[in-house]
């Protein structure tokens, strides 16, 4: 048989349709796109009819996202498509973008296994395309953050810092997130009241940023390592490495224009450093003050004054001290970082000052103001303890009932909070005093299930089985120590908890 | 020749109320294909509507466009291409069909065997001409719009939808004039025992003379489109991104379908003319 031209049409029509080329996949691609518009709209629907979605309406969500990879199973390369073919990558990103969708959802959702399993398979199949890979890490990390695997989490971080190069910030000079891991690492333990496992980390990032500069990076890199490092050395007190480093930083700054931007962190740093080596607490305090007011859009600025106040009240200098915190407050309210601390030293400074009335209202407002922050955990049970210091034992009383409420307000607030743990601990130490150990032991046992592995669980299992001994439970007491040993079987008390649930028992 | 305004409104009314299936199936081929590319364009996620149209639009417009939903604030662009090329290289064979075949009942010389297609088959290559030109000078009116007139009518008429409808309705109603200034091409084309350049100047001529009744023609029986057109292209964007995208495909169903039946009756309204106006002369 002769082929003509008409066969020949036939011929290239039935190759374009059984998916020659890379119309298949330009296909499948556009697939993914139409079903993750299709979830995102829904997704906009539910949160537009109900602003908090409940954890069902959540994952019934999260599963149009998850239909995408079923709908479009991998592999998206084929052994003849060349590294980093466009469509390959294209078609990988459409899904990976819906995986990651199902994965936020899946966190929101409090089922953070699920966000892990898929998150996992991200990683797994990205294929080489390392964009989608440093994606599924970061939401890998998340997952097990939220399940309270630390350790696990923070060994991710680390492979992630070996396995990835640093990217050099993007336009409007947003940094590489692989940059703010390091310092993700040390809060991370700090949280949990870690303090030797945060030095190691500390003591990590410095070596991760020297390694990082020992190489040849982009000018705008550099600087951002170096600013980081200039960090690092300050938090660990190394003022004469942070010194050597703001040097070279500064340099840098004045070799080129374009990083100008940088110039209030410089001066914050040097100020800093100030602090570190002076006796006198004079000039820092000058050149913190200066920083807040030669950059007061910088957010070195409420930084310096917050800085700048704490060496005025450490060297007892208590009205210069309030003047900066009324300033952080009031010219920086909207800064989380700085305006909690700022209200919660003002109140302290008040009440110093005799004025425990201002004192109270301030603290009863962080709760309210800021009520994802540290300062407003501290606030309520404060308020209880200054009662106590005062020897108000009724007012004090109130003051830890009127804690344990708003404790349960803030947990209800945001149930995904980094400070849950806190609010919880901080509840339980209001209800011992109160003689409510039954609800106190409810508190434990609710951190059992929702802060597995913190160091305030392992706190609270002890102070439980403590409780729950005293209370004529023995028995309880020690299934709580027997959760302990599960729990935290390489923490240093293990022996003593051995021997005092043995005792319990016999 | 001189028509009455009563004989044009004749030929319209006569135009729509005449419609015959054999007249308009050229037409019908033409809508056909259209139906074709937007049922082709609505399938991108199947390989054969991601092998046809999708291809297209990537051809036309890059990678970008064949993405969902970006390819549907694209449609109407790449549907106007397609329409473009349907209108002037089949429809330089069809739309001289048509109008012969309307021309049929009134002139015996058609009615002989095979008549009809000789006639039509030495009128493409003015017809083609006459289109190619005609999209010339609307590309170059395309290209003036918003450097020159658009500025000036924008800011008569205010920002906001005020100043966006005054722009696009003096971008449509200068296009349509400007393809009124060719319409009688493929009528004086087949109408005629005319060589090449003879049917050129003569269809351009006929057409300048009837201007004021083609025209109004065009507007009328474009009125349905426009509408439509008009929602499409001021409104596109924002239909495509907050409402459903596929609704951009629904108005242009919409558009093809008033489009083309508007085409047809006004190829049939200003045959009609011609004829009435040539009995006139007689």
């Amino acid at each position: 048989m002769r082929l003509r031209p008409t066969h020949a049409a036939l011929l290239a029509a039935a190759l374009v349709v059984s998916g020659c080329g890379d119309v298949d996949r330009l296909a499948k691609r556009y697939r993914a796109e139409q079903m993750t518009y299709e979830a995102e709209r829904s997704e906009r629907e539910a949160r537009l009819a109900q602003a908090r979605p409940d954890s069902a309406t959540l994952l019934m969500l999260r599963e149009n996202y998850a239909a995408v990879r079923r709908a479009i199973p991998p592999p998206y390369r084929r052994p003849s498509d060349r590294p980093g073919a466009a469509v390959a990558v294209s078609l990988l990103r459409a899904v990976g973008k819906a995986e990651l969708s199902a994965v936020r959802l899946a966190l929101q959702a409090h089922r953070p296994e699920l966000a892990l399993e898929q998150a996992e398979w991200l990683s797994q199949h990205s294929e080489g395309d390392t964009l989608t890979r440093r994606q599924a890490d970061f939401a890998a990390m998340g997952a097990l953050r939220e399940m309270g695997r630390t350790d696990d989490a923070i060994a991710r971080m680390h492979l992630m810092l070996e396995q990835y190069k640093l990217l050099p910030p993007q336009a409007g000079g947003q940094e590489d997130a692989l940059l703010s891991i390091p310092e993700l690492m040390v809060n991370t333990r700090r949280e949990q009241g870690d303090e030797a496992g945060a030095e190691k980390e500390l003591a990590y990032s410095v070596e991760y940023y020297k390694k990082t500069l020992s190489e040849p990076n982009p000018p705008a890199l550099e600087a951002q390592v170096r600013s980081l490092l200039v960090r690092a050395y300050l938090d660990q007190g190394n003022a004469t490495a942070a010194l050597g480093e703001l040097t070279a930083l500064d340099k840098l700054a004045a070799s080129n224009p374009a990083f100008k931007a940088i110039e209030p962190e410089v001066h914050y740093s040097r100020a800093r450093i100030r602090s570190l080596i002076d006796k006198s607490p004079d000039e820092a305090i000058q050149m913190l003050d200066k920083v807040a007011s030669d950059y007061p859009q910088s957010p070195f600025a409420p930084r310096a004054l917050l800085e700048s106040a704490v060496l005025n009240e450490r060297h007892k200098r208590m009205e210069a001290a309030t003047d900066r915190y009324n300033a952080v407050v009031s010219l920086y309210p909207g800064d989380v970082r700085t305006a909690p601390v700022a209200l919660f030293r003002q109140a302290m400074l008040s009440e110093q000052a005799g004025k425990w009335d201002d004192a109270k209202r301030t603290l009863e407002s962080i709760p309210v103001k800021y009520p994802a922050s540290k300062a407003a955990a501290e606030a309520p049970i404060t308020i209880a303890l200054r009662y106590a210091v005062r020897k108000d034992k009724s007012a004090a009383l109130q003051a830890l009932t009127r804690a344990i409420v708003t404790y349960d307000e803030l947990i209800a607030r945001d149930t995904t909070s980094a400070y849950t743990t806190l609010y919880r601990w901080n509840k339980l130490r209001c209800q011992l005093p109160l003689g409510k150990w039954q609800d106190g032991l409810k508190t434990v046992d609710e951190m059992l299930v929702k802060d597995k592995g913190h160091p305030y669980t392992a706190q609270a299992l002890i102070e439980a089985a403590r409780i729950a001994k005293s209370h004529g439970q023995p028995d309880r007491g020690a299934v709580y120590l027997q959760r302990y040993l599960e729990d935290f079987p390489n923490s240093p008390l293990a022996d003593r908890v051995r021997k005092e649930r043995e005792a319990m028992l016999h | 020749m001189r028509i009455s305004v009563s004989t044009a409104v004749t030929c319209a009314r006569e135009a729509v109320q005449d419609f015959r299936f054999y007249e308009y199936l050229p037409f019908g081929i033409i809508l056909a294909t259209e139906f074709l590319f937007l049922i082709l364009a609505v399938n991108l996620a199947a390989p054969w509507g991601m092998g046809t149209v999708g291809l297209l639009a990537r051809s036309v417009g890059g990678d970008g466009v064949a993405h969902y939903p970006q390819f549907f604030v694209f449609l109407p662009n790449l549907a106007a291409l397609v329409e473009a090329v349907l209108y002037t290289l089949p429809g330089s064979f069809l739309i001289p069909l048509a109008v012969a075949r309307i021309m049929e009942p009134t002139d015996p010389a058609l009615q002989a065997p095979g008549m009809i297609l000789a006639r039509v088959k030495r009128a493409v290559p003015p017809v083609l001409v006459g289109a190619l030109l005609s999209m010339a000078v609307l590309a170059g009116w395309q290209a003036l719009l918003p450097k020159g007139p658009g500025l000036w009518v924008r800011n008569l008429a205010g920002g906001g939808l005020p100043g966006e409808t005054a722009y696009w309705a003096t971008g449509m109603l200068v296009a349509y004039a400007i393809s009124t200034c060719f319409l009688c091409i493929p009528i004086v084309a087949v109408q005629e025992d005319r060589g090449f350049f003879q049917s050129l100047i003569g269809g351009l001529k006929r057409s300048l003379k009837v201007f004021p009744f083609s025209y109004g023609y065009v507007v009328l029986f474009s009125l349905p489109a426009l509408i439509t057109l008009y929602v499409t292209q001021v409104f596109g964007h924002y239909l495509v991104i907050r409402m459903r995208p596929e609704v951009a495909a629904v108005l242009l169903c919409a558009y093809v379908v008033f489009i083309n039946l508007g085409t047809y009756f006004l190829y049939g309204a200003t045959t009609r003319l011609l004829i009435a106006g040539k009995q006139e002369v007689q």
